[in-house]
């Protein structure tokens, strides 16, 4: 288990407030980006996340009044409690990176939804980007 | 700025962080069973029982106009328990219960081998069952010191309504109480040591918050609304603090709610997936879970004694490559999980601190929960409850045909 407080380890950004973000729970929200894919126990991100997100952060970056939420899914054969928390991981690692890129801290809340709900919402690895 | 700095900011939570250390320090504080207020049980030295592999009790008989009733269940229920002969002719017995019953409201005198009393106890609850079932477990806990299960309660969540909510039931799987009747779904549950309190995970702003209700008048506060995640309560053995997940920081963690001063401390230091967090019933170590990429391990933390000072945690090894929902027994000796071999969901205990591990369920058995006696485990196998008994290694389901079970969670 690594130190999130250690020299080498990056900064963490905390979460601010999420007063007036919309959760897709509750609210008919586009998606602002294509899917980010996972498999298995994989939280770090690959290279192909790492593109996609160099280019959100550019696009975003030119208009901080817009705000977005990240919601992390998994499927349902996962022990839910395991689930919530992989998919938030996941969430706050996409979030993570694009503060790094330049993105406002302010503009980006996470959701992490595990199996939860299934029936209703996406049921494999992966993580998707609304705009609010 | 570092997480700890921006955790002072944002909350002014109390905050002790966690340092890594080299091995699992050995529990030396145990903290044996749930004690029952105004009941005293016997020690070693004083019981009959001890010198017999199982007490032999007789039942006089009862008085009053539901007398004969009160018996009859009584008599069911301290079968069902097996910590009993139940003597029902004259012969020689170790205790002998006296009672009488009027209107349903039951009392009951348990005497010894030599005629002495220990304990004289009247129950005015509104029902027959009700008064037996408490009068039950005195009896369970004056002979054998572990609580019994007439009076002890599981909670769980199902889909049955079409929406995850949670549900409470007794240890037969019967008295079904929707708790929850939430828009979206309330999910993890757990039940605080008396029974009183449910905590649980609640979607209904649309982001996981923490709850905790009163059973009984329906009475609700919200324990955590942070930004991220706020997930997976976990109560103490005193029913004071809740361990949980939230994330605010950045990562997601385990903190330490007090439930009475309203302030948090982190106990882990996270770059994975932290969660389930366990107490031991000493109420200074957790058992926890984190995946850090390669699967889910098992964790031990070692709350710190004196505010501001680190906690300590190393990994407990299970010997399966992704274990998750850990849960210590009652005497604090073993610890239950779900392990996974090869795509298959398995429920296995492992002794603490050292040990090998034993499964108990496979078949895609899940989220296991000990009895408050330590003598069974409850978890869910295909979207039913079961509960199964360790020793003799049978089970049976208590609860099936009601939606999809999941996350069951035993009475402490």
């Amino acid at each position: 288990m690594s130190s999130s407080c250690s020299e080498d380890a990056s900064i963490v950004y905390a979460l601010g407030s999420r007063e007036g973000f919309r959760s897709p729970l509750n609210s008919s929200l586009h998606l602002a980006s294509p899917a980010f894919e996972f498999t298995g126990s994989q939280i770090h991100l690959s290279d192909e996340h790492d593109r996609e997100l160099v280019k959100l952060a550019t696009e975003w970056k030119k208009n901080e009044s817009n705000r977005y939420l990240i919601a992390g899914y998994t499927p349902p054969d996962l022990p839910e409690d395991h689930a919530r928390t992989l998919s938030e991981r996941r969430t706050l690692g996409l979030r993570q990176r694009l503060i790094e890129l330049g993105v406002e801290r302010s503009q980006i809340q996470t959701l992490g939804l595990g199996n939860d709900f299934y029936q209703t919402s996406p049921a494999t690895h992966v993580v998707l980007i609304y705009r609010q | 700025m570092t997480c700890r700095a921006m955790f002072f900011v944002l909350l002014g939570f109390t905050a002790a962080y966690a340092t890594v250390s080299r091995g699992a320090e050995p529990v030396k504080e145990i903290a044996w069973w749930r004690k029952i207020p105004l009941i005293r049980h016997l020690s070693s030295g004083e019981s009959a029982a001890s010198k017999t592999s199982m007490p032999r009790l007789r039942l006089a008989v009862f008085s009053g106009g539901t007398g004969a009733s009160a018996r009859a269940v009584l008599q069911e229920e301290l079968l069902n328990s097996r910590e009993f002969f139940v003597a029902t002719h004259d012969e020689a017995v170790d205790f002998t219960l006296e009672g009488s019953s009027i209107g349903g409201r039951v009392s009951g005198r348990l005497l010894d081998q030599k005629g002495r009393q220990l304990f004289e106890r009247s129950y005015a609850a509104p029902g027959l069952d009700e008064n037996i079932k408490a009068l039950t477990d005195d009896i369970i806990y004056t002979i054998t010191g572990k609580p019994g299960l007439a009076t002890s309660r599981m909670v769980f969540v199902s889909d049955k309504s079409g929406r995850k909510q949670v549900y409470v039931c007794n240890s037969d799987g019967k008295e079904v109480q929707q708790l929850t009747h939430d828009r979206l779904a309330a999910v993890a549950p757990t039940i605080s040591p008396d029974a009183s309190m449910v905590a649980f995970t609640s979607y209904r702003s649309g982001f996981p918050t923490v709850h905790l209700m009163d059973i009984h008048s329906g009475w609700e506060r919200e324990i955590s609304d942070t930004p991220g995640s706020s997930a997976g309560p976990a109560f103490s053995p005193d029913g004071s603090r809740l361990a949980l997940v939230m994330s605010f920081i950045g990562n997601p963690e385990i903190f330490v709610s007090d439930l009475n001063a309203n302030t948090a401390a982190c106990i882990s230091d996270s770059f994975g997936a932290p969660g389930s967090p366990s107490w031991h019933p000493d109420g200074r170590h957790i058992a926890f879970s984190n995946d850090d990429g390669q699967g889910s391990s098992l964790y031990i933390v070692k709350m710190p004694d004196k505010e501001g000072q680190p906690a300590h945690f190393s990994r407990w090894r299970t010997g399966y490559s992704h274990s998750t929902d850990p849960e210590w027994s009652p005497d604090g000796r073993q610890v239950a999980f779900t392990a996974r071999i090869g795509n298959q969901w398995i429920v296995a205990i492992k002794t603490y601190p050292n040990g090998t591990s034993r499964i108990i369920q496979r078949g895609g058995a899940m989220h296991p929960s000990w009895s408050p006696n330590g003598r069974y485990l409850c978890y869910t196998q295909h979207g039913e409850l079961f509960v199964h008994e360790i020793t003799t290694g049978s089970r049976r389901s208590v609860l099936k045909n009601f939606g999809r079970i999941t996350e069951p969670r035993w009475m402490r």
